[in-house]
């Protein structure tokens, strides 16, 4: 029967008023039938004759009735609101069922719902630019190391605008430091300085006023972040067109960007123009504006309509090779490689948020096999009312669909529990997680989660409720209710138990060994050999911008003075200044040839790391000097220019002969080795320490410094001294970043650290849950073979036999389930590779302790209802009977 | 008692309380009697089908109903026609009509 919408709409209104209808009609029949009753009298019938004859001539009115309601019901719905009616009654009677599955998909759901929120806001919703798929990063790729992603040349950059026919548009920015001065308060701000073409191909919309024009490229400009706007211009909207002073330069502020706009990362909040990068009046006198060899600048662009990335890349390749050829010695054998501006973005985090979407997969799956085995446990002690059921008509289809209303309302409930759950656990996500994540300020309980959601909560309560659903639907009713009478739910049952306890250890095993190996990586991680001391040390770095510090002298000068005072701090023993500081502060890399090497080929030159930096920074943060001399004040500016080398470069390049008084050509000089000094890592804790090359801080000054200091005490009592010494050589100079130097190591391994936070969290949750679930299981098993194992004892069988017996029923599934586990970890812990440090995707160790731990927690599990059942009193177990 | 009462033509219900509250507002027994009596006692309606057919046609927009007052000063329920109903009815007349015209024929052959 098809409804018009009219009368749909019609019944609809009807149901929700029913109860007025209903008693309308039971007005309008007993006026019916007064008006037959009438009749009869006046055909003169007695009056109880007449009452009970029109009572039989209006017929069965429950009938009428019946007939007429029907009219006023929608069918399916009203079914289903009887299920679900009939499945609330159900679950009320039973509450400590009820609550046990609640809470444990509350847990799977609350989980799976927290994180899907970051890994919407991060990963999956669009970036805030543009057309933001159109957008892609061009990375020259040296020829001798083709896993490198360099930023370009400005004179590449050119040629590359120049020759293209793919992009609409290619532009390029570079990074820098400042600080934001005037006003009682210096804040430190990171920034980009950008040609007019990147705010071009954006596309971005400021909230108030604009992006920088491109008439604008050589003007004090900028756009700033809605952070900054918030915490120093208090959120005004006329901020627009007042000047903020850079290192007591003005720039002229001319918009404002949304929350949440990151380009090309979280911590840049401000957006500049090339004014900002060049210090001269002509861009010729900065290298970084000339030098076809100096890859400083990132670039971003916009594919035109059409094109696809593959011919894109072709194009920049075919390109590239041109210029290599004109241009040997700077871009010979150099390719170009395109990344999408997500991968640009995101690329970092987005393996480690999948994965731990993943992981919390596998815990609601976890907590959907336990609540499933609950379900059938319920199953058997329900059989009876299924068997009657079924017995007095009801359709096989209709009891399972009862079963699975039932389920999906319970995953719903527990999805209800589970997004309470959530929005604490998106708390503890953003207050533990690593400060770098992007967009992470985007994540909340939106629309998408809330679906997200709503969608894993019915599907729990499908997955969940299909197996027993199925299990009621096996047989006749004469079936069931015969096997009821035995208590079980017949051998489907017993062969789903089974099944399910062994997918359930399976994906135990699998988070576990993902858990047991991050906790193997932090370990690795914290006891690897850095190659420097951090106990004692504080770090910061200061800057000398060319407002205050004009030329190379000043800016060496300020550093003597500046390290001179830090020595005199009470306490203090060494001092020292460089541009770069392990664990991760690399300032940059350099081509190097050594004198009497025969030249590398074309495009082969080695790289090093290039660290200008002044005496006692080495012996401050501990690394040993193996060979020769440090470097001491006489290795000023005029004097002969000299070099210390890591042990590596030694290794690779002076192989047992020593290096002492060679020369290394590096930064267009000539510097004869004078010392060789132990390895440090620039690039992280967990990555292997690269060449590097030391020179004197006064034979290449730089604009800004990071200084460490020792002392005898403890780095935080030197802190205030410090600053203090800082104030006193010029007031303006502020010490970022100024912290003990073991909080910095400590902070760059926050992202390992949270990975592991997290994974060993679900872990230990499988854990629980597993071990739950394996108890329950057999203790239920137990229960229904009372009868059986009271006869053995009866028998005289001894308990040993009685335990024994239920160990190897209960535990062969277990075994199964770490086999199929470990088969599934082989393939799963490979997409961990990244991840992972000193550690194999597939360590025998991790996957040797985590089958032992679970398989024995699984035994323990066993053990307990084992051991209850031979402690059975055989008269009482087969009296239950 | 004649036994000459006959079942409705399956999908005549509608039409025969269509054209009876085509002359004017009645209750479902009034609906009733009416029928009966203009076919002489042939056509019995049960009012088994009578009232759901009612709310059924209410619910399609054919008729309205409302509670009056009968001669009696009796509270009862009394069915409209609306301009809907009248276009059904018409309808249901002309295939009415052809169905019966064509049954004679073949009847009469």
């Amino acid at each position: 029967m098809t409804l018009s919408p009219l009368e749909l709409l019609n019944r609809l209104r009807d149901r929700l008023r029913r109860g007025s209808l209903e008693r309308e009609l039971s007005d309008e029949l007993e006026f019916h039938r007064s008006m037959l009753e009438r009749d009869q009298r006046e055909a003169g019938v007695s009056d109880a004759e007449a009452q009970r004859r029109s009572r039989m001539q209006l017929g069965n009115v429950t009938y009428v009735k019946e007939e007429t309601r029907a009219m006023w019901s929608l069918g399916l719905v009203d079914d289903l609101m009887q299920d679900v009616r009939y499945a609330t009654r159900v679950l009320r009677h039973n509450p400590a069922f009820s609550a046990a599955v609640v809470l444990t998909l509350a847990l799977g759901i609350g989980a799976n719902t927290a994180i899907f929120s970051v890994v919407n806001a991060v990963v999956l919703r669009p970036l805030p630019y543009a057309d933001s798929d159109r957008l892609y990063s061009l990375w020259t790729v040296p020829a001798q190391s083709p896993t490198d992603r360099n930023p370009a040349s400005f004179p590449d950059l050119a040629d590359w605008r120049m020759q293209n026919t793919v992009f609409t548009e290619i532009g390029g920015y570079a990074f820098n430091r400042y600080e934001i001065t005037g006003g009682d308060v210096t804040d430190m701000a990171r920034g980009i300085g950008a040609t007019s073409q990147v705010y071009d191909v954006l596309g971005a919309v400021p909230i108030v006023g604009r992006l920088p024009r491109p008439d604008e490229e050589r003007l004090p400009v900028m756009a700033i972040s809605y952070r900054l706007w918030q915490r120093r211009f208090g959120g005004s909207r006329d901020v627009i067109g007042r000047k903020a002073l850079l290192y007591e330069k003005p720039y002229t502020i001319v918009g404002v960007m949304p929350l949440g706009f990151h380009f090309p990362s979280p911590d840049i909040d401000l957006w500049l123009t090339l004014a900002a990068l060049s210090a001269g009046p002509s861009d010729a006198a900065n290298p970084w504006f000339v030098s076809r060899g100096l890859h400083g600048w990132r670039t971003v662009a916009r594919l035109k309509p059409g094109v696809t990335p593959m011919q894109a890349e072709r194009q920049m390749n075919a390109i590239m090779q041109r210029m290599g050829e004109a241009f040997p010695n700077e871009d010979g054998g150099t390719s170009v490689a395109l990344q999408s501006i997500r991968d640009d973005t995101v690329g970092g985090v987005q393996r480690g948020l999948w994965l731990a979407l993943g992981a919390a997969g596998l815990v609601l799956l976890l907590a959907c096999v336990n609540v499933a085995h609950l379900m059938l446990a319920r199953m058997s002690s329900r059989s009876r009312e299924i068997g009657i059921r079924r017995a007095l008509g009801a359709h096989r289809w209709r009891v399972a669909r009862q079963l699975l209303t039932e389920s999906v309302f319970l995953g719903i409930l527990g999805g209800v529990a589970g997004l309470l759950l959530a929005a604490v656990g998106i708390r503890l996500l953003i207050r533990f997680s690593p400060g770098d994540i992007p967009r992470l300020e985007n994540v909340s309980l939106d629309a998408v989660t809330l679906a997200f959601a709503g969608c894993a909560s019915i599907l729990t309560g499908v997955l969940f409720g299909v197996v027993p659903a199925l299990a009621a639907g096996q047989g006749g009713a004469a079936t069931t209710l015969r096997e009821s009478a035995r208590g079980g739910v017949g051998g489907y049952g017993a062969r789903a138990r089974s099944l399910l306890t062994a997918a359930e250890v399976a994906f135990a095993m699998i988070l576990l060994v993902g858990a047991g190996l991050m906790v193997r990586t932090l370990g690795s991680l914290l006891t690897t050999e850095r190659g420097f001391r951090t106990e004692n040390v504080a770090a910061f770095h200061v800057a000398f911008p060319n407002e205050r510090y004009p030329g190379t002298t000043s800016k060496q000068v300020v550093l003597d003075r500046l390290l001179e005072r830090l020595r005199a701090i009470p306490g203090v023993t060494l001092a020292g200044g460089s541009t770069s500081l392990p664990p991760s502060r690399m300032q940059q890399a350099s081509g190097y040839v050594i004198e009497g090497d025969p030249p590398p080929q074309m495009g082969q030159e080695p790289q090093a790391i290039y660290v200008p930096a002044s005496p006692q920074f080495l012996s401050a943060i501990g690394v040993p000097l193996l060979e020769g001399r440090p470097f001491s004040a006489g290795d000023g500016p005029a004097a002969p220019r000299v070099v210390m080398i890591s042990r590596e470069l030694a290794r690779r390049n002076f192989a047992g002969r020593s290096p002492l008084g060679r020369r290394i050509q590096v930064a267009d000089s000539l510097w004869t080795i004078v010392g060789v000094v132990g390895d440090v890592s620039f690039q992280g804790v967990d990555k292997a320490p690269r060449p590097t090359i030391y020179v004197p801080w006064a034979q290449s000054v730089f604009g800004g410094a990071w200084i460490a200091v020792r002392s005898s005490l403890k780095p935080e009592a030197v802190e205030e001294p410090i600053r203090a010494a800082l104030h006193e050589i010029d007031p303006l100079m502020n010490a970022r970043d100024l912290k003990p130097m073991e909080a910095m190591v400590d902070d760059s391994m926050i992202r390992p650290r949270f990975q592991t936070w997290l994974l060993t969290t679900f872990g230990g949750l499988a854990l629980l849950l597993a071990a739950i679930g394996i108890y329950g299981v057999i203790a239920y098993g137990v229960t229904q073979r009372t009868a059986e194992i009271g006869l053995r004892l009866a028998l005289g069988a001894p308990p040993r036999t009685v335990v024994s017996s239920i160990l190897r029923r209960g535990m062969s599934p277990v075994l199964v389930g770490l086999v199929m586990g470990s088969i599934g970890s082989f393939a799963a812990t490979r997409l961990m590779r990244g991840l992972l440090y000193g550690v194999s995707p597939t360590d025998a160790t991790t996957f040797a302790v985590t089958a032992g731990l679970l398989g024995g927690v699984a035994l323990v599990a066993a053990f307990l209802p084992a051991r209850r059942a031979a402690k059975l009193d055989p008269l009482r177990a087969l009296r239950q009977e | 008692m004649p036994s000459a009462k006959r079942d409705l033509l399956p999908g005549t219900l509608d039409m025969l309380v269509l054209k009876t509250i085509a002359l004017g507002p009645l209750h479902g027994y009034g609906i009733a009697q009416h029928i009966k009596q203009l076919s002489r006692d042939v056509l019995q309606v049960d009012e088994g089908s009578l009232y759901p057919a009612l709310q059924r046609m209410r619910q399609r927009g054919w008729l309205t109903a409302e509670w009056g007052t009968t001669p009696n000063n009796q509270r009862a329920r009394y069915y409209s026609i609306t301009a809907a109903g009248r276009k059904q009815l018409g309808a249901e007349e002309a295939g009415f009509a052809e169905l019966v015209t064509a049954i004679q024929r073949v009847m009469r052959a």
